[in-house]
């Protein structure tokens, strides 16, 4: 992946010197004029096959959203944030260096064509003991027997469709995640006990996470250690994102404590094709942000369908029994988990407070016209909040841009 | 007054109130008492669950969390408590494991209120739902 990065950078090296030498280059540097209009590299993500129905990542405007109705503006501005970055940063000349994101999830199809090549760590922390002293931690997932983090048989996986919204890479197979180049930590976690969770959240900072992607929640809330454990990574620098859940409920009614509440986690919220919070979303003041997650038009990954797909339903064309369309804010989640990478491969100091402040005055005030969403901070900027639809939804390339002081 | 004072001290025995502190509050717990599985493990027999006076279901071990304070030497104070099964989880974390004959909520609430110590309470066992 990094000779592939060099050869990017040395031939735009090549373009410049081309450019200048025929007296172009030049052009306005006053960022207020910029334009979100897709001026990418195509091949970035036209090569994929399944791009076609990619709503969520940027418009398409093809018979698949004319035939189902899709907003033109459901999507997240996508391609526009890949302009700027794919989830690599630069430590030296030549050098570069890709944002890590840890996933701590169900299980994993470690094989899976779209993301493999992106994997750089896992472990299976189901059978942790709990017993083991800091560096006891990397020992017990540098044996290899508690590096299987797959599913038995090979079945449908929730955190193989997670894996693919962050770091689907760009190889011309399945789809593109949010991230492409981003490098990623798979932790594999079902049955759990706090020292356990602790245990896989100190594994994921191990392992250089800067980004602990969580499409999960825990029944009850978090634990009391667990809430500290979060605290104590985010003060370190790791930005923890939470869905939201999937039961349409207010969140803010006092018998609902969830994991995506603590004021310390990005939490959120799901979009769907219609370019408005998904029915199942859930909601409240303690929202962040919502991104498309399904909802009338699902959300294509990779996940093997066991019963119905919407290509079965709508025939569309994909033969790659890889693939399917899903609904949830498991897959927003991922979503901004990808985003926030970007943002870290443009400037890898932003503290988790920027990140959260960028990607909320930076979202899109979705349905604005027909809902109304109050000044928190009475400040002036774009920090207005709605309590279904959270402070609006992503809007990754002029997220991206503000994280380089651009926009 | 001598037979007084023995049935004050034998009713705190028997009917001593279990809670632990968790957020900065003390939850007080009622244990669910199950019939075992003969399927269950070993380890799953340890288990045991408790209702909380606002209805939810907890399920834990003979085992507690414990978050330390920075600059705190927690490890001494363990040992005076007569604690010796505790293993560090990350920097401030210790998981801690009693004895069959130390009770959960009496070392829960001692070492709580340790100076040395930010959190602590049983180790949780939940269940994840995924979204």
């Amino acid at each position: 992946m990094i000779s592939k990065i060099k050869i990017k950078y040395l031939l735009l090296i090549i373009f410049t010197i081309f450019l200048t030498a025929c007296g172009g280059g030049g052009g306005s540097s006053d960022t207020t004029e910029t334009s979100f209009v897709d001026t990418s590299d195509p091949t970035l993500f036209d090569n994929e096959p399944y791009t076609q129905y990619a709503w969520h990542f940027s418009e398409k405007g093809n018979d698949f959203s004319i035939n189902y109705n899709i907003d033109p503006d459901s999507h997240i501005n996508m391609i526009g944030a890949w302009d700027l970055s794919t989830g690599v940063y630069k430590v030296g000349p030549l050098i570069d260096q890709a944002v890590k994101v840890a996933i701590i999830d169900d299980n994993f199809n470690v094989n899976h064509e779209d993301f493999k090549e992106n994997i750089i760590a896992q472990c299976n922390f189901n059978n942790y003991t709990g017993t083991t002293s800091n560096a006891d931690i990397s020992a017990h997932c540098n044996n290899i027997l508690n590096q299987d983090v797959s599913p038995i048989n090979n079945e449908s996986s929730h955190g193989t469709a997670v894996t693919n919204f962050v770091a689907a890479a760009s190889n011309s197979k399945g789809l593109i995640g949010a991230a492409p180049d981003a490098q990623i930590i798979l932790i594999k976690q079902s049955l759990i006990s706090d020292t356990k969770t602790t245990a896989a959240f100190e594994y994921a900072k191990l392992m250089g996470a800067k980004v602990i992607n969580c499409s999960w929640g825990t029944p009850g809330g978090p634990s009391a250690a667990v809430s500290a454990k979060i605290t104590e990574l985010k003060a370190e620098g790791i930005n923890i994102v939470f869905a939201a859940g999937n039961d349409n409920v207010d969140l803010d009614d006092p018998s609902e404590i969830d994991d995506s509440e603590l004021e310390t986690v990005i939490g959120v919220g799901s979009t769907n094709s219609a370019n408005d919070r998904s029915s199942f979303s859930n909601y409240g003041s303690q929202m962040d942000i919502i991104a498309p997650g399904g909802g009338i038009i699902g959300v294509l990954s990779a996940f093997v369908p066991n019963v119905d797909t919407y290509a079965v339903i709508y025939g569309l064309d994909i033969d790659n029994l890889n693939y399917s369309f899903i609904h949830g804010t498991s897959f927003s989640t991922p979503i901004t988990s990808g985003v926030i990478a970007l943002m870290l491969g443009v400037n890898p100091d932003l503290t988790p407070d920027e990140i959260r402040t960028i990607l909320i005055e930076t979202a899109d005030k979705i349905n604005s016209d027909t809902v109304s969403y109050i000044d928190l901070v009475g400040d002036g900027t774009n920090s207005t909040f709605n309590t279904q639809r959270a402070y609006g939804k992503i809007n990754a390339a002029k997220a991206i841009l503000r994280a380089k002081n651009e926009y | 007054m001598k037979y007084q004072l023995f049935f004050l001290l034998l009713t705190n025995l028997l009917f001593a109130e279990k809670y632990y502190y968790e957020f900065g509050k003390k939850v007080y717990v009622d244990e669910i008492l199950k019939t075992q599985t003969k399927n269950l493990s070993t380890d799953d027999k340890e288990i045991k669950e408790y209702k909380t006076r606002d209805d939810k279901i907890v399920k834990f071990k003979n085992e507690i969390i414990a978050q330390c304070k920075k600059d705190k030497n927690c490890e001494d104070d363990f040992v005076i408590l007569g604690i010796t099964n505790f293993y560090k989880i990350s920097k401030y974390f210790y998981h801690i494991k009693l004895n069959s004959d130390q009770d959960i909520f009496e070392f829960s609430q001692k070492i709580k209120e340790l100076d040395s110590i930010k959190v602590a309470h049983p180790n949780f066992i939940k269940e994840r739902v995924y979204r």
